[in-house]
């Protein structure tokens, strides 16, 4: 399977999630500058996390115009799986391909701290191997907003990807790190193919890394 | 405060504004030969300052070790090198920027971070992990949250952004630091032995 990982200035986990992509997959994904114009036949493109252009506009605005994503555009329209991590999916937002806004946290501080998630669509290709899962957020504009009209269409087209939830897979507010609207952690596009969540798979995707829950993500995809 | 015993052409105030002591500025006289002009004066109260020549830490950096069998790289360079064998190195420093954080809190750490990545990545070395020791004053004083909070977004406003994560530190706070907080940023970086 022949993967994608884009890197934009100012992304910084791009190298993590190609170690995840090559010790699950078996293959190292290619890595692709911004300044790009296409990508060849892709199984999987993924736009990572990170502060691409030091967040400067708003979190993944000038990203979202980088030569590269036109094609990623593209790419997604045909149907081939993109995921978005964390500033990716902030990306992924500003490019069109989700619905939605990331606004700042509540708090209104950059929160570091592993969070639990459970799956709720169960379907797409990122999410058929669900279970209630760990991983670590670590940031500063994570607060998903949707008009009432979005969140219903999101709803009702099973796009929910990840809720944060507690131990026992409640969707509660105690257990929502940043106010997103119904705890929403990630999200999918209409045609399931695009996935942008703000827990980073790749910090959990190994013993070592103190929990390897994140797997699932790439083993759905690649298995 | 005058001293009688002042020889010198230059103007005993001027040499005071740039905050030279009577004994530095005898010190330059003697390695020039002469006395300083404006320009050169100002380039001594650059150099001579307490955050470019640690004058009052270096006596106390001079007590720790600079040499060793794992020692690559001691100082005089951009960075220290040691060897951490699998023919890998660790490249690392640690630096201070406590009187531009306590002028400029935000600004001030974030080019303390900087200026240490810069000595890393110089040095040939992949940064990998920044860390930092923070000294502010009491928590009561009217100066300290300002200051706390500038140097915590200025710390991550740089190293966030420029893909290296901020592993560690420690803080603490006393009112021996009220007039002037301390900032140490440091960066560890990783290279391969040539």
């Amino acid at each position: 399977m022949k993967s994608h990982v884009i890197v934009f200035p100012g992304s910084n986990c791009d190298r993590d999630v190609a170690v995840a992509i090559k010790s699950i997959s078996g293959q190292k994904p290619e890595m692709l500058w911004h300044k790009e114009t296409s990508i060849d036949h892709s199984d999987l493109i993924v736009v990572p996390g990170g502060f691409s252009y030091g967040d400067y506009l708003r979190c993944g605005a000038m990203a979202s115009t980088s030569p590269i994503m036109q094609d990623v555009v593209k790419k997604a329209k045909e149907g081939v799986p993109v995921l978005g991590i964390c500033n990716g999916f902030q990306i992924l937002i500003e490019s069109g391909l989700l619905d939605g806004a990331l606004m700042r946290n509540s708090s209104l501080s950059f929160i570091c701290q592993d969070v639990l998630i459970k799956s709720k669509n169960k379907s797409s290709v990122f999410t058929r191997k669900s279970k209630l899962a760990k991983m670590p957020i670590a940031h500063n504009e994570g607060n998903f907003f949707a008009t009432s009209e979005q969140l219903k269409k999101i709803e009702d087209n099973d796009q929910i990807a990840f809720q944060y939830c507690d131990e026992t897979g409640n969707v509660e507010q105690s257990s929502n790190p940043n106010g997103s609207l119904a705890n929403i952690a990630g999200i999918l596009n209409e045609n399931k193919n695009v996935l942008g969540m703000m827990p980073h798979p790749e910090r959990a995707a190994e013993k070592i890394h103190g929990c390897d829950d994140g797997k699932i993500i790439f083993e759905s995809i690649f298995n | 405060m005058t001293n009688q015993n002042w020889q010198f052409e230059t103007e005993q105030s001027l040499v005071e504004n740039h905050g030279l002591k009577i004994d530095e500025f005898e010190r330059i006289v003697e390695g020039l030969g002469r006395e300083p002009n404006l320009t050169e004066l100002g380039i001594f109260s650059a150099m001579w300052n307490e955050h470019c020549s640690y004058k009052s830490s270096k006596f106390w950096l001079k007590k720790l070790p600079t040499s060793g069998e794992r020692v690559v790289q001691g100082p005089g360079e951009n960075a220290g090198v040691i060897d951490i064998d699998d023919g890998d190195v660790a490249v690392f420093k640690m630096e201070s920027h406590n009187h531009p954080s306590f002028l400029e809190p935000y600004q001030g750490a974030a080019t303390g971070v900087g200026g240490i990545l810069r000595d890393v990545f110089t040095m040939g070395a992949r940064p990998v992990a920044n860390l930092n020791a923070l000294r502010f004053g009491e928590p009561e004083h009217p100066k300290t949250k300002h200051l706390l909070s500038g140097v915590v977004s200025g710390i991550g406003g740089y190293g966030n952004c420029i893909g290296v994560p901020t592993v560690g530190g420690e803080v603490n706070f006393h009112p021996s630091y009220n007039g002037n907080i301390l900032v140490n940023a440091m960066t560890v970086g990783i290279a391969k032995k040539r």
